[in-house]
C-alpha cells in the first residue's frame, strides 16, 4: 500500500470527521456519521493483512487523540489511548474475514462492511470504557444510552460510507495495493 | 524478498506488543495519561487546515443562533442593551459583595478585582465522539489563557469555561455538557434592571440534549415576599443569568439562556423546575472570546506592579 496516499486521506478525512461532524448530528443526540471508519475498512477491504491491521491501528489511535473525554464533578478532561484503537483493529480483522466472501468491487460492499465494522469498533469502545467507568475512573460515561447511540452512529454510517466511496473507488490505482486486482471502475464487468 | 520478509517479521512481533500496550493504556487511570494529551494537541493542531474550514462549513449549515427576521439595527440594539443589563447586574452583585467583604478588607484582605482581556478564538473542532461534547479553541498559554478562564459567545452568553490549556489550544466544555458541572443562576423576574428588581435563583444540571434543567427557589422563601406565588413570578422567556462563586468573578451575571418550560416538580409539586435553553447551541458555535484575566494588567492598575 501506498502509506503517503493513506496519510494523506486519513489528515483530510479526520479533519472532516472533527470539523464538520456536529453538522450531521441527529438533533442533540451524539448521533452523527464516522468518515475515517469507512476509509480503515476500504483498507482492510483491500490490504495485505498485516498492512490493514496497522492501518486501522494508526485510524484507531487518532480517534483516540482526539477524543476528549469530560471528567465527572471536576474540571478537566483526558485523553485515553486505546479504545478506538483495538476496536478498529478488530474491525480490520473481521472485515479480512469477510473479505474474501463479499464482492470487493462494488461500493455497496464498503457501505455495509462500514456498517459492520462501525458496529464492532464502537462495541469495542464502548466495552472497554465501560470498564474503565467500572473500574472507578471518574470519566463521563453512561452505559446503557451509549451503546444506543453508537448503534445508530454505526448504522448513520452508512450515509458518509456512499460520499467516502465516491472518493476512495477512483483513487483505488493511487493506494497501490498488492494484493488486490487492477480496477476499471466502480464495477468491474468480468465478461 | 529478503527484506520483504524481515519486514514482515518485524510488524508480526511490533504488532502484538502495540496491541498489549493499548490495552494496558485503556485501562490505565486517568491521572497516569498526561503525556497523551501532548500528543492530542499535537494531532488537533496538525489537522487544524482542514478541521478549521469545515467547522465553518458546519456553521454554515447548521448555524449556532436559529434564524432571526428582525432588523439588524433591533438586534444591535437587543444586544447593547443586553450588555449593559449584564454589566448592571454584575456591578449590583460587586456591591453586595463589597458589602459583605468590608470587614474582611479591615483585616487585610485585598479585593480581587483583575481586569480582563477580550480574547476572540476560533473553535478548530469537535471531539471526534460526540459523546464527548468539548471543544478544541485555538488559544492557548501564549494567549494567557488558563484553565478556568470563562469563554462566552455574541458577547454575553456563556458558553462554558477552560478545562486543559495546551501551547496552541485550549479545550473548552459547555455547560450544556452531560458531564458539566451544574451552575448556580438566577431568573431575573423583572425586565428592566432596578435596585429592587426581583430575582429567584435556581440550581441547573445539563439534561443531555443541550438544555440545563433545574429547581428554582420558591419566591415565598425570600424576605418580604411571604405570600408570593411561584406561577405570578415564573413565566417562559425569562432569562437565566449566572450567580455562582465557584465560577470566576467575570463570569458572573453573564447569561446562562432563556427559561423555555416552567413544570411542577415530580418529589414536591409546590415547587417549579425550569428547562433552560442558552440562546446558541453551545456545541455548534465557531467563533468564541475568551475572558483572560491577565495579572500584570491588574498590577499595573493597583500600582503594584514595576
Amino acid at each position: 500500500m501506498n502509506w503517503g496516499v493513506f496519510a494523506v486521506m486519513t489528515w483530510l478525512l479526520l479533519g472532516v470527521e472533527v470539523g464538520l461532524r456536529p453538522a450531521l448530528q441527529i438533533g442533540t443526540t451524539p448521533m452523527a456519521p464516522s468518515f475515517l471508519l469507512p476509509l480503515g475498512v476500504w483498507v482492510a477491504l483491500w490490504a495485505p493483512k498485516h498492512v490493514a491491521a496497522s492501518a486501522c491501528l494508526i485510524l484507531g489511535v487518532l480517534l483516540d487523540l482526539t477524543f476528549e473525554m469530560p471528567l465527572a464533578d471536576r474540571v478537566g478532561t483526558t485523553v485515553v489511548l486505546g479504545p478506538y484503537a483495538l476496536g478498529c483493529l478488530l474491525m480490520s480483522q473481521a472485515v479480512i474475514a469477510a473479505r474474501g466472501l463479499v464482492i470487493k468491487r462494488n461500493p455497496i460492499t464498503l457501505v455495509v462492511l462500514s456498517v459492520v465494522g462501525a458496529m464492532i469498533a464502537h462495541s469495542v469502545v464502548a466495552a472497554l470504557l465501560t470498564a474503565r467507568w467500572l473500574m472507578g475512573d471518574p470519566i463521563v460515561w453512561e452505559p446503557t444510552s451509549q451503546l444506543i447511540a453508537r448503534a445508530g452512529i454505526s448504522a448513520y454510517t452508512a450515509v458518509t460510507a456512499v460520499g467516502v466511496s465516491f472518493v476512495l473507488y477512483p483513487l483505488h490505482p493511487l493506494f497501490a495495493f498488492t494484493s488486490s486486482s487492477p480496477m476499471r471502475g466502480f464495477v468491474r464487468r468480468d465478461d | 524478498m529478503a527484506a520483504a520478509g524481515s519486514r514482515r517479521r518485524r510488524q508480526s512481533v511490533l504488532l502484538p506488543i502495540a496491541v498489549f500496550l493499548l490495552m494496558v493504556l485503556a485501562v490505565v487511570p486517568s491521572r497516569y495519561l498526561g503525556p497523551t494529551q501532548w500528543v492530542a494537541d499535537l494531532v488537533k493542531v496538525s489537522v487544524a487546515p482542514v478541521s478549521h474550514p469545515m467547522r465553518a462549513a458546519a456553521a454554515w449549515l447548521r448555524p449556532a443562533v436559529s434564524k432571526d427576521d428582525r432588523p439588524e439595527e433591533l438586534r444591535f440594539l437587543e444586544q447593547q442593551a443586553d450588555q449593559w443589563e449584564t454589566l448592571y447586574r454584575r456591578e449590583q452583585r460587586e456591591n453586595r459583595e463589597l458589602r459583605a467583604r468590608v470587614e474582611e478588607l479591615s483585616r487585610g484582605v485585598a479585593v480581587n478585582t483583575l481586569p480582563v482581556r477580550q480574547v476572540p478564538a476560533p473553535v478548530i473542532s469537535a471531539s471526534s465522539d460526540l459523546s464527548s461534547g468539548v471543544l478544541t479553541v485555538r488559544a492557548g498559554r501564549g494567549s494567557q489563557v488558563e484553565i478556568n478562564t470563562v469563554v462566552v459567545v455574541g458577547g454575553t452568553q456563556l458558553l462554558g469555561r477552560v478545562e486543559r490549556v495546551g501551547a496552541l489550544t485550549c479545550q473548552v466544555r459547555p455547560i450544556t455538557d452531560p458531564g458539566a458541572l451544574a451552575v448556580r443562576g438566577r431568573v431575573a423576574i423583572d425586565d428592566a434592571p432596578s435596585a429592587s428588581a426581583r430575582s429567584l435563583a435556581c440550581l441547573l444540571r445539563p439534561a443531555g440534549d443541550g438544555l440545563l434543567v433545574g429547581d428554582v427557589q420558591d419566591p415565598a422563601e425570600l424576605a418580604g415576599h411571604d405570600a408570593a406565588l411561584i406561577d405570578d413570578w415564573l413565566e417562559v422567556g425569562q432569562t437565566v443569568r449566572l450567580d455562582d462563586d465557584s465560577w470566576p468573578a467575570n463570569a458572573q451575571m453573564l447569561v446562562v439562556g432563556v427559561v423555555e418550560r416552567i413544570e411542577p416538580a415530580p418529589e414536591s409539586p409546590l415547587r417549579r423546575v425550569i428547562t433552560v435553553r442558552p440562546r446558541v447551541t453551545l456545541s455548534r458555535v465557531s467563533e468564541v472570546v475568551l475572558r483572560v484575566v491577565h495579572e500584570s494588567d491588574a498590577l499595573s492598575e493597583t500600582g503594584g506592579g514595576p
